[in-house]
């Protein structure tokens, strides 16, 4: 689970994130802080499978930034574990794939 | 062959990782119709203990909490699966994230091989449950009736085994009877459950007189027409064939045997019976 391809997504970015911006429009999520910002410029990154461009810096900082503050939730970068002690010092690097999840039922 | 006489075993509860539980029966909390069903269902198995998993969680999902406070005003123990994992990293990973998000260190070990049969994964399952045991988890593996495998199990510091009685979901019973005989004999001392598989109480019921110390089921409860009914049959047959293991089977037999004593019952010196035609 490596990062992207890099120059494949060099030349796919800019209409990914038109997409991505017009997507979060569309959902209404544009009233989440500073998201829109960030769909222009900022750093490639996979979250829970989707791309998407941050200006976060750390995993705490990409975290409120979706609006996940305060959330039950658990967290991985690329495939490890990131203990919720430890969102606040890792840093978020272009290519990273984040894994941000919940309880749910199973069996 | 000699027949063995029926042999009572004394009557225990089911203790996993030393914790005493007030059941034998584990449920699954997946696809069930509704929540409500679902704590009405959990509630009439008596189950002690409930899995779950982990989900992609959206911004503004809240399915998360519910869940959670739902399972919490339950009273249960919530068991975590690693279900969906292939590979042993993203079972280790998706274990250490729930043990954060459900505040417990025991897991439910999934390494899945095939989709078709959801088939344990069995060399990673036992290389994740390595990493797990020695990270401090209670692993539960969710495993094959292979023996060899248990032993590699116990030996990465399992402390119970999870062997399937059929494919998930496929609700076919004890597919391989003769090998999970071999595994109950082989492992007299380990907790065993079976999961996965079981359809019907009758099942459960086999698996218990068997001597399997537990049985997990899911969707033969929450598909049922009637999922807590179907969860209270399911608990009062584990019941029973738990009491049926206590108290000793007798063992099935290739020829009849009178039940009724035959020494002193009438004409039974005469040796008579059916004239059977030219038998002079």
């Amino acid at each position: 689970m490596g990062p992207a391809p890099g120059p494949r997504l060099e030349l796919s970015g800019r209409i990914l994130f038109n997409w991505r911006a017009a997507r979060f429009a569309a959902v209404g999520i544009c009233e989440e802080r500073s998201l829109t910002t960030h769909s222009v410029d900022g750093r490639e990154i996979v979250v829970n499978g989707d791309r998407l461009a941050t200006r976060a810096r750390t995993l705490a900082e990409l975290l409120a930034e979706l609006g996940f503050a305060g959330k039950r939730i658990a967290t991985a970068r690329n495939g490890d574990f990131v203990a919720e002690g430890a969102r606040i010092t890792t840093a978020i690097e272009r290519g990273d794939s984040i894994e941000i999840v919940s309880p749910r039922h199973g069996g | 062959m000699n027949v063995m006489e029926p042999k009572a075993v004394a009557s225990s509860a089911l203790a996993l990782y030393g914790v005493e539980l007030p059941s034998r029966l584990l449920l699954g909390t997946a696809g069930y119709p509704s929540p409500q069903v679902l704590a009405r269902a959990v509630e009439a198995s008596g189950a002690g203990i409930v899995t779950a998993s982990l989900r992609r969680e959206r911004a503004r999902g809240r399915n998360g909490d519910r869940f959670l406070e739902l399972v919490r005003a339950l009273g249960v123990r919530v068991l975590p699966n690693t279900a969906g994992c292939r590979t042993v990293k993203e079972a280790v990973t998706t274990a250490q994230m729930a043990r954060e998000l459900f505040a417990t260190d025991w897991v439910k070990l999934e390494v899945i091989a095939n989709d078709d049969t959801l088939q344990p994964e069995v060399i990673g399952l036992v290389e994740a449950a390595g990493v797990l045991s020695r990270e401090g988890f209670k692993v539960l593996p969710y495993t094959t009736e292979d023996l060899s495998i248990a032993e590699r199990l116990i030996a990465a510091g399992c402390q119970v085994l999870m062997p399937w009685g059929a494919p998930i979901g496929s609700g076919r019973g004890l597919a391989n009877p003769y090998a999970l005989k071999s595994l109950r004999a082989y492992f007299p001392g380990v907790p065993l459950i079976i999961d996965a598989g079981i359809g019907a109480p009758s099942h459960a019921a086999a698996a218990m007189e068997m001597g399997y110390d537990g049985v997990l089921i899911n969707t033969a409860v929450a598909k049922a027409g009637d999922p807590a009914r179907m969860a209270e049959a399911f608990a009062k047959a584990i019941a029973a064939g738990r009491a049926a293991y206590e108290a000793g089977l007798m063992e099935a037999r290739d020829m009849a045997q009178p039940s009724t004593p035959v020494a002193g019952t009438p004409f039974f010196d005469l040796g008579t019976g059916p004239e059977v035609p030219g038998d002079d």
